[in-house]
């Protein structure tokens, strides 16, 4: 088969356009496609016929604004989600705590327990302790937002009960 | 995988099965002889559209599997190599259509400039970089309307030759003229730039 090798760049080059386009193949011009197979300056001509068509090809870019929109909008969904949660966790908790500040702050006076003002059915905290000390004397503790003071036991409008039985020694008021 | 056995009990991988099929090469030739025999040029050829040694050998693996895969359809012993060519040359161009759909695709952009092919480039970047696209569009402009028309038609809208004398009115060897002689002008104003660092 040597007629296959006997093809010029000159005479391959013409033809070369028609190679890119898809016109030729080696199956209708096996001349053509053996003389390509060994000669790398018509391999480099029909490459650049091959990467100018690609770039022809290439689909114009989008818009950067609405490609950005579009890939990033399920992530700002999510953070609306979460800074919403975070504010009505905020304010539910804000509520409560200024409830039980505004009974809690009268050490000298009957207090009220807090329950009254803390309608959510989970586990209270308590807001007097019983605190037994090394001489037989017990200390009341009252709590005052996030503090704890010390308190007349003669304020207290109740007995002090205990809430986790006898093994602690330390009694809490509700 | 288990070798197969052959039936004179010698034990053949899987490459020599197929080739010895269609019966095509010498008779002791193997499809891994002819990709180890023509590697170095067929390398040399995806380096034409690739400027990048990993991905070179992306495509180079590509084209081994295609070689196994189509050899049935290899229509003449002597033409193998011209074949061969034609598979590296379609590996490569759809190696870069699939690098270059994913980068649009992702950045609605053209190619990011810090990418994660050498020298810290895409490796579709090199060969599509926005100079170039640029560049072809301007020589696109300045082709004369006939040629420009059939090869808008032609490249962009994928329309074969006689759907675009259809289109335009005239026959299908004025179709063939017109791209053949509007992608030879392509090549003539943008050689400086396609070939002059290949």
């Amino acid at each position: 088969m040597n007629h296959l090798e006997t093809m010029t760049c000159a005479e391959a080059e013409p033809l070369l356009p028609l190679v890119a386009d898809g016109a030729i193949d080696p199956d209708n011009d096996p001349a053509l496609f053996s003389h390509l197979a060994g000669c790398p300056d018509c391999q480099r001509m029909v490459a650049s016929h091959d990467l100018i068509a690609l770039a022809i090809a290439r689909p114009q870019a989008t818009a950067p604004r609405r490609a950005t929109v579009k890939r990033f909008w399920p992530l700002a969904a999510a953070a609306c989600l979460v800074l919403a949660a975070g504010f009505w966790l905020l304010a539910h908790d804000r509520g409560t705590t200024y409830l039980q500040t505004s009974v809690a702050a009268k050490p000298s006076a009957s207090v009220t327990p807090v329950a009254v003002a803390d309608s959510r059915p989970t586990v209270r905290e308590p807001e007097v302790i019983a605190v037994p000390r090394a001489d037989g004397t017990v200390t009341y503790l009252v709590r005052q937002g996030d503090v704890w003071m010390p308190i007349d036991p003669s304020a207290l409008d109740g007995p002090v009960q205990s809430a986790h039985g006898s093994g602690s020694g330390v009694q809490v008021r509700y | 995988m288990d070798p197969k056995v052959s039936p004179k009990g010698e034990q053949t991988s899987p490459l020599k099965m197929e080739a010895t099929a269609p019966a095509l090469f010498a008779s002791s030739e193997t499809v891994a002889d002819l990709l180890t025999r023509e590697e170095g040029g067929v390398r040399r050829v995806i380096g034409f559209y690739l400027h990048d040694h990993a991905a070179v050998d992306d495509v180079w693996q590509e084209v081994s599997l295609r070689v196994l895969r189509r050899l049935h359809t290899l229509q003449h012993q002597a033409a193998v190599r011209g074949w061969l060519y034609q598979i590296a040359r379609n590996a490569s161009m759809d190696w870069l259509r699939r690098c270059d759909r994913a980068i649009v695709r992702t950045t609605g952009e053209l190619p990011d400039p810090v990418a994660s092919g050498q020298d810290g480039r895409a490796p579709s970047e090199g060969v599509l970089s926005e100079e170039r696209i640029t560049a072809v569009r301007k020589a696109l402009a300045a082709l004369p309307p006939s040629q420009r028309e059939a090869i808008r038609l032609r490249i962009e809208d994928g329309l074969d030759h006689s759907e675009i004398a259809s289109r335009l009115g005239i026959n299908r060897q004025a179709v063939e003229v017109r791209l053949c002689k509007g992608r030879a002008a392509l090549r003539e104003r943008l050689v400086d730039i396609f070939e002059g660092n290949l």
